[in-house]
Parts: structure tokens; sequence; C-alpha cells
């Protein structure tokens, strides 16, 4: 692994994101201008639990750390290298930060087991950055794991670049609560005949907000966005979509939503199919469960259609337990709190259980228990 | 333990709207018997079977009843099945996304817990269902079947059987298990049901049919119009149904 850049560079220039601005409408913004916890060391052995004894792209407070013991995938090795340059406050990850560093990694042949992107943040203001390209045909695993060990204001994304036929899994999850900040963005170029999967599990905090940008660019290309978002107390996850479609190509996304007290959760989702699209096949389907009537859950699914041939099909749904399946539960056996939560847990686990890599699955589970 | 029903009166919807469907039920079910409540269609069978399972759609107007002596309307639904009571739907809900075998761990363990029974790890349940399901003769593969969702009527029918054994019931109200159910899954109800039977076990079965009753023999057979017990009898009377029907009840 290569040296690192870090700096203090441009953030400043650049603005808040507010409410006002069209794909933060949902968001209370608050918790931006919130203090933060100062930034502190973190000993090795507090971030082992986050990735054992594998090796992992670990960054603590937005800067990389050394990785754990273990050897690298094989494919990836060598691959690794730093940009130099500014760090910070690119206004493709959405909203500046104030320390930072970007990665680059080429995968070259499958790396046969997953790949791990640790994010820790421990107070201050900090972004991290990766740019991940996968050659032509390799096909892998990545698990991108967020600790929060203190109230902190932190930003993860990059960019993500399939080649002909590639294919990724992602599998993103919040693995501790957020008191501060957490927003992701990642944009993602996807190949002929390419395909990427997204599967995201959070369950908010002061502010969460995960965004994602795939360019469908040619014939083929594939992506699948599997979320769930399971909230509570006054806590708030937001999702931002947009696919984009250039060639005859394939999406697919369900976001799932359970709200508890007064959370807030919003899924606000684009596909859009340009000339040259025919033949384009989307759907988005968005679920909430709001259990609480305190809860708000947004939707805004939309459908921006230009070409011809196409199927585009979008849903959302917003709705309480089914009382019957409540009282069917009751009579079985199960206290009011039991059926709650059997049924909440059953309405996640349709996303859950697609995360393919089963470590990740099992911490989003735990972590997402309603 | 013994289920007794007092002069039960009970009602759908609100006072001022609503409908009543039982008029005065009387019936007093024994350790060890085995009851069969018969009836026309809309005669109360199967609001008697809610109300005694605590569906709160529907309201006790007056009378009562008890299991082993206790209050059973005063229970709140969960806590009847934690007190002996099973009551088995003949419209099962569907719950989609709930996975069978993990959802009868959960029903087992609440009412092993109310009994300061030991409950049963997750990582234990698979041996102990497998027996169940033996016992129950429902297909091998209804641990990770849906809870009814995906299932055929039949099918949810002998989900529930499962259910019973189970829970394992000092008193199972069975309504209408026998409908939908092809020759040889009626058969294999009944062995379930007489398999499950002790001495201090109790079953009502509601059902429209004699075959079921040729198949789990009952003690007594009661006819329900109008939501009142209209005649008592023996085994015969279920046989004489199935010959006159019930025009002489005016149903």
């Amino acid at each position: 692994m290569g040296r690192v850049s870090t700096g203090l560079l441009g953030g400043a220039e650049l603005p808040e994101p507010t409410a006002a601005d069209e794909d933060w409408r949902y968001v209370a913004c608050a918790p931006l201008a919130a203090a933060t916890d100062a930034a502190r060391t973190v000993p090795p052995a507090e971030l082992r639990p986050w990735f054992g004894d594998d090796a992992a792209i670990v960054l603590v407070d937005g800067q990389a750390r050394p990785p754990g013991p273990g050897d690298w995938p094989a494919g990836l090795a060598a691959s690794i290298s730093d940009l130099t340059g500014p760090t910070v406050g690119d206004p493709a990850l959405g909203w500046p930060w104030r320390q930072g560093a970007r990665q680059r990694l080429t995968v070259t042949r499958d790396p046969g087991r997953p790949l791990r992107l640790v994010c820790v943040a421990t107070g201050g203001r900090s972004g991290g950055a990766v740019e991940l390209e996968l050659a032509p045909g390799v096909q892998a695993d990545l698990a991108i794991v967020h600790v929060h060990l203190g109230a902190a204001r932190a930003h993860t994304g990059g960019t993500i670049r399939l080649g002909r036929g590639a294919r990724l899994r992602v599998s993103e999850i919040q693995a501790t609560p957020v008191p501060g900040v957490l927003t992701t963005g990642w944009t993602a170029q996807v190949g002929q005949d390419a395909g990427l999967v997204w599967h995201l599990a959070a369950t908010g905090g002061g502010l969460v907000r995960h965004r994602i940008d795939v360019d469908l660019a040619q014939t083929g290309s594939e992506f699948g966005l599997h979320a769930a978002l399971a909230v509570r107390g006054t806590d708030q996850a937001h999702l931002v979509s947009r696919i984009l479609h250039r060639h005859a190509s394939p999406s697919r996304q369900l976001v799932k939503c359970l709200l508890d007290d007064a959370a807030r959760t919003s899924f606000d989702g684009l596909i859009a199919m340009v000339p040259g699209a025919d033949g384009s096949d989307a759907d988005l389907q968005h679920r909430s469960l709001v259990r609480s009537p305190k809860a708000r859950a947004d939707s805004r699914p939309q459908l921006d259609i230009r070409a011809d041939e196409v199927k585009a099909a979008h849903g959302a749904t917003i709705g309480q337990l089914d009382p019957e399946e409540v009282r069917y539960l009751r009579m079985r056996g199960l206290d009011p709190a039991a059926a709650a939560t059997l049924l909440g847990t059953a309405y996640l686990e349709e996303v859950l259980a697609a995360i393919p890599h089963a470590g990740v699955a099992a911490i989003a589970r735990d972590r997402l228990k309603p | 333990m013994t289920l007794a029903i007092t002069n039960l009166h009970a009602r759908v919807g609100d006072e001022a709207t609503g409908k009543a469907l039982l008029n005065g039920i009387d019936l007093v079910v024994k350790p060890g018997e085995v009851h069969a409540i018969m009836g026309p269609n809309g005669a109360g069978k199967s609001t008697l079977a809610k109300v005694l399972a605590g569906h709160d759609a529907y309201a006790v107007t007056a009378g009562g009843a008890t299991l082993g002596g206790a209050d059973l309307l005063a229970l709140e639904p969960h806590e009847r099945v934690h007190a002996g009571l099973f009551v088995g739907f003949q419209y099962p809900v569907e719950v989609p996304g709930v996975v069978n075998g993990e959802f009868l761990r959960l029903a087992y363990n609440a009412r092993a817990k109310a009994r300061n029974q030991p409950e049963v790890a997750a990582k234990d349940w698979a041996p102990k269902l497998a027996e169940y399901i033996r016992q129950a003769e429902a297909p091998e593969d209804f641990a990770g079947r849906g809870l009814n969702a995906g299932l055929s009527g039949g099918q949810r029918k002998r989900n529930e059987i499962l259910q019973m054994v189970v829970l394992d019931p000092l008193v199972a109200v069975l309504d209408e298990t026998d409908s939908g159910l092809d020759i040889d899954a009626i058969k294999a109800v009944a062995r379930g049901i007489n398999a499950w039977r002790r001495a201090d076990r109790s079953v009502v079965l509601i059902t429209h049919f004699q075959r079921l009753l040729d198949l789990v023999q009952p003690d007594r057979v009661h006819v329900l119009v109008g939501g009142r017990l209209v005649e008592s009898g023996g085994p015969e009377l279920s046989a004489r149904l199935e010959r006159e029907g019930y025009g002489r009840w005016g149903a």
C-alpha cells in the first residue's frame, strides 16, 4: 500500500447542502452544523472487530491506515496506489470535507475473496474516497463497513468503473449508530455486459444519507439495488439513486424502509432512459412500513423516459403493520411486541437475504433488528 | 383442564350497528373428551372459535368462558395460548416473509417462557421441529416454507395442526380443519389429531362433514343454529345430521 495524501484543502469554498437543494429536500440538515467530537487515535485492536485478521482498506477519519496482518487478495496487491494532489472538497462527491484521502484500486483478476473497505469516524470532519476499477471479465465482492466511534461528520464515496463483462457485488452496511453525520456518494460506470449489484443496510443517525449514481453506459450493462433502512428514535436515513440507461440495459431497485418512533426516511430515485436506450427494462420499488404515527417516510420515484420500446415500472407504498397478521401471531402465543418484531424482521429479510457476504449480512441483521 | 362456556353472547361490530352472532352458548368440555360442533353456514361456529381465541373484532356481551377454572375471556389472545388453548382457524392468515420454522420456534419459546420452562435456541430447534413435523404428519419442507404464504388451502390446514402439536395445548378448538382437504390429507390430519390426543387433552371439532368424525370419534355432538346449541347427543347425531340436514331448525 502506498503513501496516503491528506490535506485541508478546498472545502470551505463549496456550499453546504440545504433542504432547498432538490435532492436534499427530505433531509433535516441541522446536524450538519452540529459540533463534532475531537478526532482521536484509534488503537488497531479497536478496529479489529470490523475486519478481523483479513486485510482491508481502512480509512480512519478519512486517512488510510495500515491494513490488517493478512495478505491482500492476489489480484489487488500490486494495484493500490494513491492519487496525489487535492484530495478534499470534491463537488462530484456531494459536499465538502476538511480532511481526507483518495485511494485508487485496480482489480486485474478475480480476488477470490471479498475486498473490504472499513470507514471509521472518530470525530471532526473527514472524507475518504476510493477509485475502484475492475478489469474486463473480473468478478469481485466489495464489503463497505461504516464504523462511527464518536460524533463525527464523515463522508465516503468515489468512483467505480466496471470493464466489459466485469461483475461487482457491493455490500454496504452501517455497523454502529451514527451520532453525527454520515454521507456517501458513489458514481459507477458499468461497461458492456457488466453488472453491478449494490446491497445497502442502514439504521440512520443524526443524519445519514447515501447517494449512488449509475451510468449504464453500454448494451447489456446491469444494475441492481437492494436497500434496507431501519430507523428509530429521532434518527434519519435517506437514499438517493440516479440510474442512467444509455443503451439497452436492465436495472432493478428494491428499497424497504422500516420506521419507528419519530424516525425519518426518504428514497429519491430517478430512472433516466436517454435516446439510444431503446429496449431497456427498469423496475424501481420503494416500500415503507411505518410503525409509529410520529414517523415520517417520504418517497419520490421518478421516470425520465426518452427512448422507445422500453419497460419502466415504479411503485411506492407506505403502510402499517397488517392487523390481521398481528392478530394471527398473537393467537399463536406471541405478545404484541414480539409479533411486531417478527413482522419487522420478515419485512426486511427480503433485502437482507440477498446480501452475498455472510459476515456482513450477520452484522446487518443484528444492527437492523426491529 | 376443562373448558366451560356459560350463556355466551357475542356480537361483531359496535354496539349501535353490530350484529349479535352468539346468543347464549353453554358447553362443557372435560379433559380427554372430543366434542363436535356442526351447523349450517352462518350459524356462528367460526364466531365461537374466534371469540374463544380473543379476536378483537368480536365483543362478548354476556356470559363467559373459563379454562381450568380461570376466566378465559379476561386474558389477552397470547395469554390464552399460554394458558393451554389452541384455536385452529378455517382461513389461516398468510404472513409473507415469515419463515414457518422460525415462527414456530418463537411461538414455542413464548409458551415455554410463560410456563417457566427452558426455551430452545435456534441451533437446537431443527431436530425438535423435525420430530413435531413427524408427529403432525406434515410435509418435511414445512420448516422452510412461509407462514401460510405460498401454501395451498389444504397445506395451511395441515400447518395449523403442526402449530397445534408444537404449542402443546390442553384444549384445541379446530374450525373446519377438514375443509379444503383431499381424502388422504383428511386422513393424515385425523391421524395427527388422534396421535396428539391424551387423557388430559380435549378437542372441539367444528365441521360440516361426517368424514372427519368417522376418523376422530367424538364423545359428544352439538348442533349450533342461530348462535345457540339447539341439540346435543352422541356420535349418532352427526350421522342423523348427514341424512336429514338442518331443516328441522329452520336453517
